[in-house]
């Protein structure tokens, strides 16, 4: 690839980064390049998809979530994927990568910790040293997660600084990088950061909608008139959209976490309310001052409470490819014991953001089909469901 | 005339120069102000000045910690460009950087921060997160102020990133002397002196040191390598909740060399 290869969508995404990381980055993205390409690391990566993290997921009919609206519901299961969570597709697919490229080190920040549970996981499988930074906050809230990536060999630095969750975490750990990027590959969890991160990630997530689409076909015999996904960094949607990218049919919508309410702070709805913002080494959309300080930011769900978002998101929302709505945190604590008691599934707290908006559009679509990618299961929820609608007197 | 011509004849005199790091704001506009006042009476040859943020990933815990300190206390950029001003007011000689990310410079739209840089009296601006490859989005509105951009080389950097380099610096190179943070670890690359004959076979431009930079000792060993200057940060800073005696004697001593 020649210099041209700059990782813009649009006006969103790029490389701003310090120094120091740059000339790593431009390693990082010739070697992505080349494994792009590669059928053999494809291969290598497809097996251990199967054998190892369960792929390919199913596509299930969430009849009875179904039967009120008259639409049909259908999930894409990646809750079932080893690890609980889509993130285990990009975990396993750059620690291949890192090995490729010599590095003896793998670091990792997560949010609600599926990303660093994937990240041990594929470190412990792959035999590589691995440290995860998590906001102090996150940590709290994520007891369990911690608990398995200590098990699984990961050493946890729990971020003190900033609102100690995930922005704080990715600062930390690029840090981390700039101190260490000869020896140590940074294990990006979402499909941002600068390039080559948000096109790398989207295609080791490709497989998720590359399933999808094959399997709507197979099963329903038809592509879905929606397909929904829950975006926090935006990595499970862009894995979906991606699939569908060309069908033109397919509306494709992303939803962020309303919090309280995006009329009000206390929100992580950054294509709904953002502004051109750069952070994390990309151009990008951001809850910002007028000063351009980066806010932080609120949902229930820690794996959707970060102030960016992906680039391609951005580009795909001001070409109208892609839209965005978002749920606050009392519907996605609904949608989570809906789709418990309707289906016995139990929907991780960010993925039960999409299933609420499902559920609303199935009452003002009862014809469509509607195809929501469930990006996680919600066990490591349990604890942090029950505080909350304690707390707040949800009606359920 | 640029003011980096200050540190030029200096250096061509054969002074190393020294150009401490001052954060706006920090604990509060004021003092970060008696803060410069002190460095500049006592002989400083030019100030790199930051303005704090948030999620300042190219620096260190101590520089993120007091950013912290000064938002919280009400720093704003238009606190930040009113105590340059005054800054300015003290020294007409001196060249002023002022390091900030860039968001912040998106934030005030591009043309209308390098008015306000050149209305305080700014020389040059330093965006860390903006590599040389991006500075096509500034360099215009920079040059219509008579503003330089700096630009950092790393101990990572290659000959062929010091030419895209070299395309868009002026005023000085900084040059971060080890991989890593800001901070005051003392683990400094092996390969510095290799370094700096690189820089200066691609730019001639003065090769100031930083980051993890804060004894006389380490700057010596610093021109010794080859530098031109050397900066400190997070020793300003932590010296700025100490006393002014303190910071006074500690800038004596670096000026001195």
């Amino acid at each position: 690839m020649t210099n041209q290869d700059t990782g813009f969508f649009g006006d969103y995404g790029g490389t701003y980064s310090p120094e120091a990381l740059m000339p790593i980055l431009e390693a990082l993205r010739v070697a992505f390049r080349e494994i792009e390409q590669d059928p053999n690391f494809m291969a290598g990566f497809l097996s251990i998809m199967k054998s190892w993290g369960g792929r390919p997921t199913p596509l299930y009919f969430a009849e009875n979530l179904s039967r009120d609206s008259g639409a049909q519901i259908y999930l894409k299961r990646e809750d079932l994927m080893h690890g609980g969570a889509h993130k285990t597709n990009n975990a396993i697919g750059q620690v291949l990568l890192a090995k490729r490229m010599g590095k003896t080190r793998i670091i990792a920040e997560t949010g609600a910790g599926q990303h660093g549970v994937a990240t041990a996981m594929a470190c412990a499988k792959l035999n590589m040293p691995c440290v995860v930074y998590m906001g102090a906050v996150d940590v709290a809230r994520q007891a369990p997660n911690v608990e398995r990536m200590k098990l699984l060999g990961a050493e946890v630095i729990a971020v003190q600084s900033g609102g100690k969750t995930l922005k704080d975490a990715i600062n930390e750990a690029l840090r981390d990088w700039i101190a260490s990027c000869e020896t140590t590959h940074y294990v990006i969890g979402t499909a941002a950061g600068p390039h080559p991160f948000p096109t790398m990630v989207r295609f080791l997530q490709e497989i998720i909608g590359r399933e999808a689409r094959a399997q709507c076909l197979e099963e329903i015999g038809r592509l879905p008139d929606y397909a929904l996904a829950c975006v926090g960094g935006g990595s499970n949607a862009i894995g979906l959209f991606s699939g569908f990218m060309k069908d033109s049919s397919v509306q494709l919508i992303g939803i962020e976490p309303g919090g309280h309410g995006i009329e009000t702070d206390k929100h992580g709805a950054v294509l709904c309310k953002g502004s051109v913002a750069v952070l994390h080494g990309m151009k990008t959309l951001g809850l910002q001052n007028k000063d351009g300080q980066i806010f932080e930011t609120h949902s229930i769900s820690a794996g959707l409470d970060y102030p960016l978002i992906g680039p391609e998101h951005a580009y795909l929302r001001d070409s109208g490819r892609a839209s965005y709505v978002a749920e606050n945190d009392d519907e996605a604590v609904r949608a989570f014991h809906t789709l418990s008691r309707y289906e016995g599934i139990i929907p991780a707290l960010e993925s039960s953001h999409a299933v609420s908006y499902a559920l609303k559009l199935a009452r003002q679509k009862p014809n469509s089909v509607i195809l929501v990618n469930l990006s996680g299961r919600g066990d490591k929820d349990l604890a942090h469901v029950k505080d909350y609608v304690e707390t707040y007197h949800v009606t359920l | 005339m640029s003011r980096y011509k200050f540190i030029k004849d200096k250096i061509q005199n054969g002074t190393s120069v020294y150009m401490p790091y001052v954060l706006m704001g920090y604990p509060d506009a004021e003092t970060s102000f008696q803060v410069a006042k002190t460095l500049i009476d006592n002989g400083v040859h030019g100030l790199e000045i930051g303005f704090p943020f948030r999620d300042p990933v190219a620096d260190g815990s101590v520089i993120e910690t007091a950013a912290n300190i000064a938002l919280d206390n009400g720093f704003t950029v238009d606190t930040g460009f009113s105590v340059i001003e005054r800054v300015r007011a003290l020294s007409p000689d001196i060249p002023l950087t002022l390091m900030l990310y860039y968001n912040m410079v998106l934030a005030r739209g591009i043309d209308q921060f390098f008015a306000d840089c050149h209305a305080a009296g700014i020389d040059g601006v330093l965006i860390p997160d903006m590599p040389p490859e991006r500075a096509d989005t500034v360099c215009f509105a920079a040059k219509h102020n008579g503003i330089d951009l700096v630009f950092i080389a790393a101990p990572t950097t290659t000959a062929e990133r010091l030419d895209i380099i070299s395309r868009v610096a002026s005023g000085f190179i900084y040059v971060v002397t080890r991989m890593g943070i800001t901070g005051s670890v003392e683990n400094y690359s092996d390969q510095l002196s290799g370094l700096f004959t690189l820089i200066k076979s691609k730019i001639d431009l003065p090769a100031i040191a930083g980051f993890g930079i804060s004894t006389p000792e380490q700057a010596r060993k610093m021109i010794a390598a080859g530098a031109d200057g050397v900066i400190t940060g997070s020793k300003i800073v932590e010296l700025t909740t100490k006393s002014m005696d303190d910071l006074a004697r500690h800038t004596q001593d670096m000026v001195r060399g």
